[in-house]
Order: C-alpha cells, then structure tokens, then sequence
C-alpha cells in the first residue's frame, strides 16, 4: 500500500467513538469518525477510508443496514462490526454479507486492533485486485473493436481458420490480430486471456 | 215510727262509720292528718247526735240538764276538728283566728263544768213538750245564763277563720276544695249558731238539732276526703297503669339496645355515661357497676383525645358524626371502632347516642390488602425488571466499554516514547464519568426494584416520561423503534409514588414494543405524550403495532395474555398502582394502525 491507511469509525454514542479513536490513533491509525450511518454515506466519498469499525445498534440507519447498502452500490469496503449485545443471527448476517469480523463491546484493544489490520490487508488485497483490473480494462480499450470481436472468437477456443471463416476474412488476417492482441494485453498463451477476459466480464463468441 | 230516734241514730252511725273508715285511712298513711281530724269530728257529731237524743227525749228538767252539761263535750271535741281540718286541708287561714276558736270554746267547756246545771242556763225551770216530726220532744224553760256567749264567740270565730281561710283558698285557685268544705262548713256552722243563740236566749221555742247541722259539715267533709281518696285510687290505677308501660317500653328497648351487635351508647353532655348495652360488659370486659362511673374521655388514648374531643363538641353542635378512634379495653388493649353520635334532648338536656362498630376486621384486612398490593408491586417491579434486562444490560456494558477502550489508549500512549499526557489526563477524564454514568445505571435499577414502603409526592409527570426514556433508550433502539415525544409545557405536578409509576410506564412502552415486533422497521413509531385536562394530568403511549386484541377491556384482567411467554400480570398490576393513585387507565385502538394506552392521575392541589 502506497499511502498511510485511515479507518472509518462509525458509532452513535460520542464516548465510544472518541475512546476508539483515540486507541486507533495510539496504535498509529488514522481514523475518521461519523456519529451515524447518514453522517458516513455523505462524507465517505470525498474522504477516503479504507476499512470501517462500525456500531450494529444505532438510531436511523443502523450498521446491517449501512453494510448491505454498500454492498449494493458495490462499494467493497472491509467492515469490522461492533455491537453491545450481539447474537448469532446478527453476527452470521453480517459475516455473510463480507464483514471481516463481529466484536462485542467492550472489546479488547488486540482484538479490535487484530481485525483492523486484517481489514486493513483486505483492503490492501482488494485494491491491488482493483488496481490489475484496472490495468487490463486499460489494455482491453487499448484493442480496435476488430481486434475486441477476434478475443471473443479467441477465448472461445476456436482455430484461426475457423475465427477467419466466422468473421468472412483470411486466415492471415487473423494471425496478424491475434499477435496484435498479445501484444497489447501482455497474455501469451489462450489460457492468459482466457482468465483476463472472466476478470473484464467479457463473453466469449458463439 | 219515731222519727228522731231514727235520724239521731243514723246520723250518730253515720258518722261513726266515718270516723272509722278516716281513721284506718290515718292508721295506713300517717301523713294523712286531714283524715284523722275529719274522723275527730265525725266522732264529735255522732257525740252531739246521741247527746241531743237524750235531751230531746228527756223526761225531767235533772235529765236535761245532765244531757246539756255533757252535749259540750263533743261540741269541743267536734269544734277543735274542725279547726285542725280545715287547717290542713285548705291549707290556709289565720292561725290567731283559729286559736281564738279554741281557746273561747275550751273556756265554754271548763265555764260550762265549773257553773252547774251547765253553761246554758242558770236554772231550768220545766220542760215543755212540742211535738217535732210527729214526736213529742222536749223544749227547755229557764233562766239563760249570759256566760255563754264565750261558747257562741267560739262558734263565731270558728266561722270567721272559716271563711277566711275559704277565701284563701278560692283566691289560691282551690276553688273546688273552697266551695265544698269552706261553703259547706261555714253554711252549716252559721245555721248551727243562729240556731243555738236564738233557741238558747229563750227567743225561739224549738228543740235542739246542732247535731243535724253538724252531720252536713260532715257529709260534705266526707264527700270530699272520699273523692279525694277515690281519685287517688285512680291515679294510683293510671300510675301502675303507666308503669306497666313503661316497663314493657324499657323491657323493648333494652332488648333492642342489648341486640345491637356493637357498643350502644348514651353520654350526658359532661361525659357522664349514662345508658349502654350488653354488648359493652361483654367486649370491653368492664361490669355493669365499673361502667356507671366511667366517663367518656376514659375510653381513649390521651393521644386520642384530641379527635375525640372534636368529635363531640360537633356533636352538640348539632352534627352527625362517625369517626374511627382505637378504643381502650379494661384490659388495656386498644380496639379500633367506627364511632358514631347524634345529639338527642333527654329531659330538655342534650345528650349524645351513637354507636360502636368493631373494625378491627376491617382494619386487619386492609393492611392485608396493602400488604398483598406492596408484594405484586415488589412482583411486578421484579417483572419490569425482566423487561429492562437487555436495556439495562447495555446501558451498563456501554460506559464500561468506554472505560476499557479510553484505559487500553492511554496504557498505548504512555508506552509510547513521548506520551502525550493531555491526552492521558482527558481520557482519564472520560473515564471518570463514565464510571459515574454506569454507577447512576445501577443506582437506578437498584431503586427500582427495591421493596420498601415509598411516600407519596409531588411528581413532575415528564420527568416520569424522561426517566423511562432514559431507562428503556436502548430497547428502544435495538428494536429499531423510532420515539417521538410531544411533552406539555407547565404540566402541574401529580401525588404519587415515583416508582410504580414509572413501572406502569416500563411496563406500557414494552408492551407497546411487543405490540410493534412484527411491523417493518420504518413503521415501528412510538409517541410519549403528556398533557393536562382540568384537574387530571394525562400520559398517552401510542404505538403503530397490531392494535388491541378483539378482547377490549378483559386485556386489564389478570392472567389474560396474547404473548406466548406473557404472564397476563402486566396490565392488572398497572390498573392496581393507577387506582391506587385514584387515577385511570384505558386503551383503545388508533385509527390508522397501532393502540394508544392513556393514564389520567388527578394533580397534587386536587387530591390534597
């Protein structure tokens, strides 16, 4: 990770939020705190976090629901939840819908501090998974659309042959776009491009 | 026949049969001295009557002498009497006039002894016969002796004291004794004496008959002592008549006084005790002879006399009372009655009645009740108790998470190299009050549920509000319920226990949450409302839930329930502590979604 991690804190009741924050900072964090859910949604795009310690039980809109709704805007960000009286429903949802970790309060400072850094790795790992995708959405734009309907053909599987008879074209042709398009996106073999194109959500040609 | 010899003898039976029954009537009741000399002068005419026989039918001038001589015996005798009757039974005359009588006629009859043949005459000189009532009687002829004009002074005084004393007596108002002993004596006794002088001084010739006038004073003497005696055997009749009665009137109501089941009761207006029933002999242990001298303050406690004495000075003021007072046995133990008086005039003195009604029972039993109301309400705190449990639990965790999180920074920071020590001293800061949060958390709770007799106050009604908020926030929020409160402003304050009130509102606001756990979270709404209406301040807890069930009003009976794990206490605890707040409480559908339960408590001025 290139630049110092900040991690969003998220807790209706100031107390709790000051104490986390200064933990966070004492450990050598730097931390954002949002007294509600509401707060967080407007302010987190402008100031980035990079993973969120957030309070289940709050008034408005409490923390399940905060996680779910930035599941469906697909905003993948690491969740570390705490809750004063946790159960096993709660804590199973919240895991199922991605949450690194469920803490009840109060919550031991190695505990909190373990799941935050390994937040913080998920975050780390997601970026990183970003930050390929991105290069190979890059280098697919890169291709002419000639070029983009051959690797359809390509990942399908077929033959040079049969891509030239498919496309009303010669076989030579399609040699000379397929070089180009190993070139360009940096897969030698079929098998490369085959998992780049799963990553770009590109289907494969009939 | 011969006619004087039978008038004489009936006249002198008469009078002795007279004489007889007056003077066993004397012998009987010794008081009766009008009786004794009335029999006196009845003797003393029968004397007369046989005496003028003997002259009357005298042969020679020595009988009728002799017969004259002895005839003023009885005159005396008779005279005296009749004095003394009158005396006594007109009650009046002058005394001077009376002893005049006496003594005159006492000195005729020692004049009338000491001058022989008698005090009439100096000599009689022949009789002479006439005939009177177709007999031949004899008439005297002589020499009349002036001295015995001290006997006929006699007789004249005799009939001034007599009319006199008959004049007293009419103006007295004793007319009927007045006309029929004063007329008739003074009628008689002057005929007598007119005759006496006029037969005496020799102006008339006629025989002498003084007995016949005589035997009128008596007849109407007699008449009038035998009415007299007639009309005391009537009312002695009417008096045993009336006693009777009255006996049967007090064997009634002593029955009546003695069935009462309490103590009957009937006081002078100094205390004195003057009439009570069986019952008091029976429960106070006292006897009939120990109550007689007991005085209404001995019944009570000095601390009690306060009331007592209150009590019965509105009594005579005219008041109905009834008062509870503990009442002192012989014993000594004390017995709380209902006590009960009316003023009731007894012989134109007020007296005060009431009764005395053992309340001990009662009593007993209203602290059992009180007992039994402090035992569900120390139930239905600890049921409240159970309806908090969560929220209590994370009031409590929510500061001590606080304190380990500041206390695990700060051990952070000072291990640092160069710790920040403001930072240090603020969160020590924070810990401290959190720290006295979580103590005021227990604070409350233990106030909540501990058992123990708590007074009755002036309470801020949206303080109660407040508090429950305060106390159920977290339930509130880990249900997702969204509270609302509209509080009125200047609400007057309420009498009453804080802490079954604020369970009564635990206890609304939980069943409200209950009522909304099936709603979507965006509808759950819950409203707290307090306003005042007149003299009652009114608490409304309004949820958006299911509503009443189809029961409407059994849902505030016992052990009615529609939760799965409800005891149905809830509720009929709430109406209890309400009631006993002399408040309501309701519930009725909204009518749009959910239930409103009202609480109306009347203000502390109104129930004071």
């Amino acid at each position: 990770m290139n630049h110092v991690p900040i991690i969003g804190l998220v807790d209706d009741e100031p107390g709790m939020l000051k104490a986390l924050q200064r933990l966070l900072n004492a450990a050598g964090f730097h931390v954002r705190a949002f007294g509600s859910a509401d707060e967080f949604l407007k302010g987190f795009r402008c100031q980035r976090v990079d993973c969120l310690v957030l309070d289940v039980a709050m008034p408005g809109l409490n923390g399940l629901e905060l996680q779910e709704q930035l599941n469906q805007t697909g905003t993948q960000l690491p969740i570390v939840f705490l809750t004063g009286r946790g159960d096993i429903p709660m804590s199973v949802r919240a895991i199922k819908a991605g949450a690194v970790n469920f803490l009840t309060k109060p919550v031991n400072d190695a505990d909190l501090l373990a799941a935050v850094r390994i937040a913080l790795a998920e975050a780390h790992r997601i970026q990183e998974v970003a930050g390929k995708l991105a290069g190979l959405r890059a280098r697919f734009a890169n291709l002419t659309p000639r070029e983009a309907e051959v690797f359809r053909h390509v990942i399908a599987g077929k033959l040079n042959k049969q891509i030239a008879a498919d496309l009303g074209t010669s076989e030579q042709t399609i040699k000379v776009h397929r070089m180009r398009i190993t070139e360009k996106m940096g897969f030698p073999s079929v098998a490369g491009l085959v998992r780049a194109a799963e990553q770009l959500g590109v289907h494969p040609a009939d | 026949m011969n006619w004087v010899i039978v008038i004489w003898s009936m006249v002198t039976a008469v009078c002795l049969t007279l004489a007889v029954v007056h003077g066993l009537v004397w012998v009987r009741q010794r008081a009766a001295w009008a009786n004794l000399l009335f029999a006196l002068t009845a003797v003393g005419t029968a004397a007369m009557a046989g005496s003028e026989l003997r002259m009357l039918l005298a042969s020679t001038v020595e009988d009728f002498g002799t017969a004259l001589r002895w005839f003023h015996l009885p005159v005396w005798i008779t005279v005296l009497g009749l004095l003394g009757f009158v005396r006594c039974y007109l009650n009046t005359g002058r005394s001077w006039l009376a002893w005049s009588a006496a003594g005159l006629r006492t000195a005729s009859l020692v004049l009338n002894f000491a001058l022989p043949p008698n005090l009439n005459y100096r000599e009689i000189t022949d009789l002479r016969h006439v005939v009177f009532l177709g007999t031949p009687v004899s008439i005297p002829v002589g020499v009349p002796d002036p001295r015995m004009v001290v006997g006929q002074l006699s007789l004249l005084f005799l009939l001034l004291f007599v009319v006199d004393a008959t004049a007293a007596a009419w103006r007295l108002g004793n007319r009927r004794r007045a006309v029929m002993v004063g007329g008739g004596v003074t009628f008689f006794v002057a005929a007598g004496m007119g005759q006496a002088i006029l037969v005496f001084w020799g102006w008339v010739e006629w025989p002498i008959t003084a007995s016949l006038f005589f035997s009128g004073i008596v007849a109407a003497m007699g008449y009038e002592l035998s009415s007299d005696l007639l009309r005391a055997a009537q009312l002695a009749d009417s008096l045993r008549e009336r006693e009777g009665e009255l006996r049967r009137e007090r064997a009634l109501t002593d029955a009546v006084f003695n069935s009462v089941p309490g103590l009957l009761y009937l006081y002078a207006a100094d205390g004195r005790f003057v009439r009570w029933n069986r019952q008091y002999e029976i429960r106070t242990g006292y006897t009939s002879a120990e109550l007689a001298w007991m005085n209404v303050t001995d019944w009570f406690r000095p601390e009690d006399l306060e009331v007592m004495r209150l009590a019965w000075n509105k009594v005579f003021a005219g008041g109905n009372v009834d008062t509870e007072l503990p009442v002192r046995m012989k014993d000594g133990t004390c017995v709380p009655y209902l006590l009960t008086g009316v003023r009731v005039l007894i012989d134109e003195q007020p007296h005060l009645v009431g009764i005395g009604i053992d309340i001990a029972e009662r009593k007993a039993m209203e602290k059992q009740a009180a007992q039994q109301r402090a035992e569900l309400a120390h139930l239905s705190r600890v049921a409240s108790l159970g309806e908090l449990s969560g929220s209590l639990a994370h009031e409590l965790n929510q500061p001590l998470a606080i304190i380990l999180t500041n206390a695990q920074a700060a051990q952070r920071l000072l291990a640092s190299q160069s710790p920040d020590l403001d930072e240090v001293r603020q969160i020590l800061a924070d810990i401290v009050a959190e720290d006295r949060r979580a103590g005021e958390v227990i604070r409350r709770l233990h106030a909540l549920i501990k058992r123990g007799e708590s007074e009755r106050r002036p309470l801020a009604v949206n303080e109660l509000v407040l508090e429950v908020v305060s106390l159920m926030r977290s339930e509130l929020l880990g249900r997702g319920i969204t509270l609302q409160m509209q509080l009125a402003d200047s609400l007057p304050p309420i009498a009453g226990e804080r802490i079954p009130l604020v369970q009564v509102l635990i206890n609304l606001v939980a069943n409200a949450c209950d009522a909304m756990a099936e709603r979507p979270a965006a509808e759950r709404q819950l409203t707290l409302s307090t306003h005042v209406e007149v003299d009652l301040v009114q608490i409304s807890v309004r949820d958006s839930g299911c509503g009443l069930p189809g029961a409407g009003a059994r849902i505030f009976e016992s052990f009615f329930t529609t939760k799965a794990h409800g005891l149905g206490m809830g509720l009929p605890i709430c109406r209890t502590i309400v009631t006993a707040h002399a408040g309501k409480i309701w519930a009725e559908d909204n009518a749009d979604q959910g239930a409103t339960f009202h609480v109306s408590l009347p203000r502390a001025e109104a129930t004071a």
